[in-house]
């Protein structure tokens, strides 16, 4: 009997049989509801749907007496089925197993006596969450919205923004287990062809069991998985990710997350937020200038400052000398000791204020902030100054507008502060140049990451500042656009 | 991507025979020429700066007879295979000799101005991780990271601006004291600063743009003569002759002397940022270096042979002991870096006498 059980087939002419293979799929799944019925014709039929995907009030209104009056059901009349049945969106599957996929997707799936295929109609409800502004991108000048779970939701919300049929969306089934539909998303007009061909073929050769996040599309096709550096930038921002659509970067949609990756892209677009582009340009110039300022800080200055005193102790200032050497004094631990001490209890802080309620996160900033950090000094575990630097370093992290940057950038920091105890100041200089020799050395989907540093400086007035609109009428270079104007170029 | 990795453009050669040129020999060259030719080094400077040019541009002039051919493939088609392999092997090793002594004279100088008590062969090993790393991706990735040689070019300029307030001219008079002799005498000392322009015999089949290579090159040179004709007027006028004489790196010296608001010890900060420059430096003969190998014998398995020879590497520029002894190397590297120009020289005279392989220019 394996022969008959396989369901790659096209349906018998057999209701029982039929209805036999679908049920034994299914059977173990309560979920999915089996209403057998008989038509007004005489003939059996039945309609399968998932409890909870489906709108049932839909389908008792609009769907089941429609079917049920069909006055007849054979195989020449299917074309007319369809105007028969007044729903929106209604397929005939020919084969089983199409039939199973539909099901689970959640459409309405109908089997009859005499009908060599379905019917299979979406009239699909869930609940989902409603569209907010995404916790870890929030602005002031943006709009608030953000990517929710549901794709058709995702897509509508780049729809509206972007009301143009070059807006294209191509899909790809993935996950051994879960099949999930991954979609990327372009504007046809911009997008280079050979990006999307590059892109279609990694997605395409996805093998794996299930994709619980886009975290998992992202580390499974990026071309250097052991880099510390985040190449495709994820985002929950529609604005953000258009914003990425028009400079004909690619978005890869995973359904059931609200994440969406954006590629390719460079080191500064992790470094920039839509809101110096709402603002005035000197604004947003100054508060790039300010994020990359901040960025620096936070890699560098705990490493230069153990370097400093450990080794270089005579380029400190000489009041600042004196005052420095008098807490030091009190100070059991070398320098880089006591660096790495602040960094384990900030660390703590941060960990534990991500996981827990906000009511309790209050109470642990002030223990950890207040109480530690000022016990420290008194107790003569820490300096003052090791404290401040320490705590500068960590606020600027906070600067940065993308959280996989962060955690690199902290990274980063450590194996800076432990080369500069080592080698002083050339413990910081030889790893930051390893760092822009990776930054050199790695691409986002094969084009160069540290663009356009380097490589196109033309680029760069977008980059170190945020040059006034009128100088913005080109596409950065690195997507490689078709078309390279903004605008109609008139 | 395969095949590519090795791919610059014209205006990344052009960075990156700068950073080879100026990268270490700027740091001698003040003293150098003050102990030859007094306080008139700035005008050898301009004048050997012309006579590259020219070198230069016959260097290229050869390579452009030829159909995207490397010196190596050059001196096959001139000479024939052995003589062709000899020469060639005089020249990997001129690089390498080249890649070592440079390689020494930056972790001399990390030795004797950031950590003097650690160990040469610790600072050697620290130090290589970056080059090594561009140089397992391959040599556009190195031309590529030059750029930075601008930016630390800028950062000078800052420098000498800070210091303009104390110069004083009559260091600097009277002009061309030292007269002929002097330029003469000065030879190598300038060479040595401006060796460097002879990798583009090597990597030039690797250069995309091929119609803009000469106007990138002759820049790279003109930079790299500016950069030392206002690093001479400034060190002469800074210190004047005598005390020039005596110092051993006069751009760090310059740089200790200038006394700034808040941060003591501006030295250690223009080291620390000049230890790019060198290491570019660095870098860029070890690639050129490892690259010419790597086409003559055709290394396929690169984890291994980049690895053995930059252990290689390592262990051969440990062998200057002092300063003075580094001093000697230089000149073995000038002279040989002399013949090399010569021999180009010539093959440029004999590819129009022996004309195989030449290009067919309609």
């Amino acid at each position: 009997m394996v022969e008959d059980k396989n369901t790659n087939i096209n349906l018998y002419d057999d209701f029982e049989k039929n209805f036999f293979l679908i049920d034994d799929r299914l059977k173990d799944c309560p979920d999915i509801i089996r209403r057998k019925v008989i038509l007004n014709i005489g003939k059996k039929g039945c309609f399968f749907f998932v409890q909870g995907l489906c709108d049932v009030d839909l389908i008792q209104r609009d769907f089941i007496p429609y079917v049920l009056n069909l006055k007849r059901m054979d195989f020449d009349e299917v074309k007319y089925l369809q105007n028969k049945i007044p729903v929106a969106s209604i397929t005939f599957p020919l084969t089983i197993n199409s039939l199973i996929t539909d099901i689970l997707e959640g459409n309405v799936v109908f089997i009859g006596e005499g009908l060599n295929c379905g019917i299979s109609c979406t009239l699909k409800k869930y609940e989902k969450r409603g569209i907010s502004e995404p916790q870890i991108e929030k602005n002031v000048h943006g709009d608030h919205q953000g990517f929710i779970e549901d794709m058709t939701t995702n897509i509508a919300l780049l729809r509206r923004k972007a009301k143009t049929p070059h807006l294209k969306f191509k899909n790809f089934i993935i996950g051994a287990s879960t099949n999930q539909t991954v979609t990327i998303a372009y504007l046809e007009n911009i997008a280079n062809p050979n990006l999307l061909q590059i892109l279609s073929d990694k997605l395409s050769k996805l093998d794996y069991d299930g994709f619980l996040g886009v975290g998992y599309v992202e580390q499974m096709i990026t071309d250097y998985p052991n880099s510390l550096f985040p190449q495709y930038q994820t985002t929950e921002r529609p604005d953000k990710a258009l914003a990425g659509l028009l400079e004909g970067r690619f978005l890869i949609m995973l359904q059931e997350t609200s994440f969406v990756l954006i590629v390719p892209v460079t080191i500064h677009s992790f470094i920039e937020a839509p809101d110096e582009y709402n603002s005035n340009w000197i604004v947003g110039t100054l508060v790039k200038l300010f994020r990359i300022i901040s960025l620096l800080i936070s890699l560098l200055l705990p490493g230069i400052y153990i370097a400093i005193l450990s080794f270089h102790y005579y380029m400190i200032p000489l009041p600042l000398l004196v005052t420095l050497a008098e807490s030091r004094a009190k100070v059991p631990f070398p320098p880089v000791m006591e660096a790495f001490l602040m960094e384990l209890i900030i660390e703590m802080i941060r960990e534990a204020a991500i996981r827990l309620p906000s009511f309790i996160t209050t109470s642990i900033s002030v223990v950890g902030g207040l109480i530690i950090g000022e016990a420290a000094v008194n107790a003569g575990i820490v300096s003052n100054l090791m404290i401040i630097v320490i705590a500068t370093a960590a606020i600027s992290g906070f600067t940065i507008p993308n959280y996989d940057l962060g955690l690199t950038v902290r990274i980063c920091r450590y194996i800076i502060m432990i080369t500069g105890a080592i080698f002083g100041i050339i413990g910081v200089i030889v790893p930051a140049a390893t760092i822009i020799a990776h930054l050199l050395v790695i691409d986002s989907l094969g084009e160069p990451y540290f663009q356009p540093i380097s490589f196109k400086s033309g680029d760069l007035k977008d980059i170190a500042i945020r040059a006034p609109f009128k100088y913005l009428k080109r596409r950065p270079d690195q997507a490689k656009p078709k078309d390279k104007e903004r605008g109609t170029g008139k | 991507m395969k095949g590519r990795e090795n791919q610059i453009t014209s205006s990344q050669l052009m960075s990156f025979v700068l950073s080879i040129q100026i990268g270490i020999g700027i740091l001698t060259l003040p003293a150098d020429l003050a102990i030859i030719c007094g306080h008139d080094g700035w005008i050898s400077v301009l004048a050997y700066g012309l006579l590259i040019t020219i070198i230069i541009a016959i260097v290229i002039g050869l390579l452009d007879r030829y159909e995207n051919q490397s010196i190596y493939g050059i001196n096959n088609l001139l000479y024939g295979k052995f003589f062709g392999g000899v020469f060639n092997l005089f020249i990997v090793l001129y690089l390498w000799y080249s890649t070592c002594l440079y390689f020494r004279a930056l972790t001399n100088i990390l030795h004797i101005h950031v950590l003097r008590l650690t160990p040469t062969l610790v600072l050697s090993i620290f130090s290589i991780i970056p080059i090594y790393y561009l140089v397992w991706y391959g040599l556009k990735y190195v031309a590529r990271f030059t750029f930075t040689i601008y930016i630390i070019l800028t950062f000078c300029c800052f420098l000498f601006y800070f210091v303009f307030k104390d110069l004083r001219i009559t260091f600097l008079m009277p002009i061309g004291e030292s007269g002929i002799g002097g330029i003469k005498n000065s030879f190598s000392a300038c060479i040595f600063g401006f060796l460097g322009y002879e990798v583009i015999a090597v990597i030039y089949p690797e250069i995309t743009n091929k119609q803009k290579v000469m106007k990138y090159a002759l820049g790279s040179n003109v930079i790299t003569t500016i950069s030392y004709l206002i690093l001479l007027l400034i060190t002469t006028a800074f210190f004047g002759e005598e005390a020039l004489k005596k110092s051993m790196y006069p751009i760090i010296k310059l740089s200790r002397s200038y006394k700034a608001p808040i941060l003591e010890r501006i030295d250690l900060l223009f080291i620390s940022i000049w230890l790019v420059a060198m290491g570019i430096a660095v870098a860029g003969y070890f690639c050129v270096t490892y690259y010419s190998i790597n086409k003559l014998l055709n290394l396929q398995k690169k984890a291994r042979y980049l690895t053995v020879f930059s252990v290689i590497t390592i262990l051969l520029s440990m062998f200057p002991k002092s300063n003075s002894n580094l001093l000697a190397y230089n000149e073995i590297m000038v002279i040989s870096g002399t013949i090399l120009s010569i021999f180009l020289i010539l093959s440029y005279i004999i590819s129009f006498i022996c004309k195989k392989g030449v290009k067919v220019r309609e």
